[in-house]
């Protein structure tokens, strides 16, 4: 339905509405701040709380099940607190993408699988490669305002591609936790 | 069960198969003439087809109706058949292959390899081929860099081993490279530029010509009919990769050619028609729930299937809309609810096949 409207429309509302999905950090005021940082920070709060038991989650459903753990009640919670928090920045900034499935690869990479240390070593490179990405955006554009999402799909695509190309025994394959049989 | 009575009963179920197939065939011919008489242009029914049989058999009725019909509505027709039918033998392929209800022809990356060529032609100007422009090159492009992650991932496969899996994982890593370089494209466009690259990628079959039919159709039967002289291979890859090699099928060459034609196929359609989705992904979806997953059933009746279906949904975007549609958004139109339909369905019973 998106596709209909988006074919029907005259050129430039295309092109409005084309820049509005991909992510942008410019026009954030300080007024949009408050709501982003509370959610944010509650659900970092959440996360790392609940590492241990994502540890015990990735031994597979019916181990974490054996250990104690309600499997399917804790993933909605999960789900529904990443929703939540996923949501509370995209509405400001749009779709900015490959930052939350490159960075916590890239941080296994170097330290293991361990979520208690991958879970804040992660919003921390999270953060970080972001800042990277929107000084990039901003000084190589030059002229024309390039957004921010464009960026990070450039860079991070080709690094999603060359981490399943050179899969490392000792983090874990990537393409493993798809395959249960 | 008896051996001579397994025989009879699968003697019997590729006998309704084939009736299934030469019904469809016939409803696919009916479609194509009532399809003649549909459009923009005010023409009924019957006198589109007098026209037609009118200019076949040399005696041109009325100059104008004779054009609408025979230059720009039949090539239309024929292309929906073998656009459909290609994209839909593709996609039961695919599925088949990589093991994966997910799959349709374009999981190896030619959706955005095709569309990083075109918009190469369409917003930089920039033809692969010095001496083309215009049309000529956007399709040119489409083709050359729809075969690049094609190309990546059968090199890939030399020097790794790799599963099912990790070939999707890898065609969508490139899907996303392609993508994160069009979009880039994209945002630094002017507006009409931006809307043309948007209506060539939501996939259209209006502006086909004759000249565009040959290589189509050519390309098209060629491969169709290799692929379906392979279905004894594609029935086993369907197993694990230890009992294929137990049964003598080399797995990584027989996966390879596959790709390739199934890769060459859809580049073809790709190129003319921009990229329509969800007729590879659920029509054989759709005729797997009727038929099971052999092939010998699976491949000719997802063929025809796929035919009819982009035709009639041709000939519903003609006659929407004010000036009609793109096919491609009716496709995502019916296909996306079809779609979780079959995923909702399906939730109960772990194995698909």
């Amino acid at each position: 339905m998106v596709t209909y409207l988006m074919v029907m429309t005259d050129t430039e509302t295309l092109q409005e509405a084309y820049l509005w999905q991909i992510g942008s950090l410019a026009g954030l005021t300080w007024n949009d701040l408050p709501l982003m940082l509370v959610i944010t920070i509650a659900g970092c709060i959440f996360s790392m709380a609940v590492a241990r038991q994502l540890n015990v989650l990735t031994m597979g459903d019916k181990g974490a099940k054996s250990l104690g753990i309600n499997v399917s009640s804790f993933r909605t919670i999960c789900l529904i607190v990443l929703a939540v928090m996923t949501a509370s920045v995209i509405s400001y900034t749009g779709i900015i993408g490959f930052i939350g499935l490159v960075a916590p690869h890239l941080v296994r990479l170097f330290m293991g699988s361990d979520n208690r240390f991958v879970i804040p070593v992660s919003m921390l490179a999270g953060a970080f490669i972001l800042l990277i990405s929107d000084y990039l955006a901003l000084t190589v554009s030059g002229v024309s305002d390039i957004p921010v999402g464009v960026i990070t799909s450039l860079i991070g695509s080709p690094v999603f591609l060359l981490l399943i190309i050179w899969q490392r025994k000792s983090y874990g394959r990537i393409y493993r936790w798809s395959v249960r049989s | 069960m008896e051996r001579s009575e397994l025989k009879f009963r699968y003697g019997r179920s590729r006998c309704s198969c084939t009736i299934v197939i030469v019904v469809s065939v016939c409803i696919i011919l009916a479609l194509c003439l009532i399809t003649l008489g549909l459009g923009v242009y005010e023409i009924s029914i019957p006198d589109a087809v007098g026209v037609f049989i009118g200019h076949l058999t040399g005696t041109p009725l009325d100059f104008k109706d004779d054009h609408y019909v025979f230059d720009v509505r039949l090539p239309r027709a024929i292309a929906a058949v073998f656009v459909g039918a290609a994209l839909a033998l593709g996609g039961a392929v695919m599925q088949t292959i990589l093991r994966n209800p997910l799959a349709d022809p374009y999981t190896m990356g030619i959706s955005s390899g095709a569309f990083f060529g075109a918009v190469l032609s369409i917003i930089c100007g920039f033809s692969i081929i010095p001496s083309l422009s215009g049309d000529a090159a956007t399709i040119v492009n489409a083709f050359i860099t729809s075969l690049i992650p094609v190309a990546v991932i059968v090199l890939l496969l030399r020097f790794n081993k790799m599963t099912p899996t990790v070939m999707i994982l890898v065609g969508i890593a490139v899907m996303y490279v392609f993508a994160s370089a069009n979009q880039y494209l994209m945002v630094t466009a002017d507006s009409s530029s931006l809307s043309e690259a948007y209506s060539w990628r939501v996939g259209t079959l209006a502006d086909m010509t004759w000249g565009d039919l040959v290589p189509i159709v050519g390309v098209v039967t060629m491969l169709a009919t290799a692929i379906m002289f392979l279905y004894r291979r594609v029935n086993v890859l369907m197993t694990d990769d230890d009992y294929c090699r137990t049964l003598g099928v080399n797995v990584q060459v027989t996966r390879v050619i596959l790709l390739l034609l199934v890769a060459l196929m859809t580049s073809t359609v790709v190129c003319f028609t921009g990229t329509i989705g969800f007729v590879g992904l659920v029509c054989p979806l759709v005729v797997r729930l009727f038929v099971g997953s052999d092939s010998r059933k699976l491949l000719p009746l997802s063929l025809v299937m796929g035919a009819l279906f982009l035709l009639a949904i041709d000939s519903v975007a003609k006659i929407t809309g004010v000036n009609g549609l793109p096919v491609g958004v009716i496709s995502a139109l019916i296909g996306g609810p079809v779609f979780v339909y079959l995923l909702v369905r399906r939730k109960g019973k772990n194995n698909w096949m």
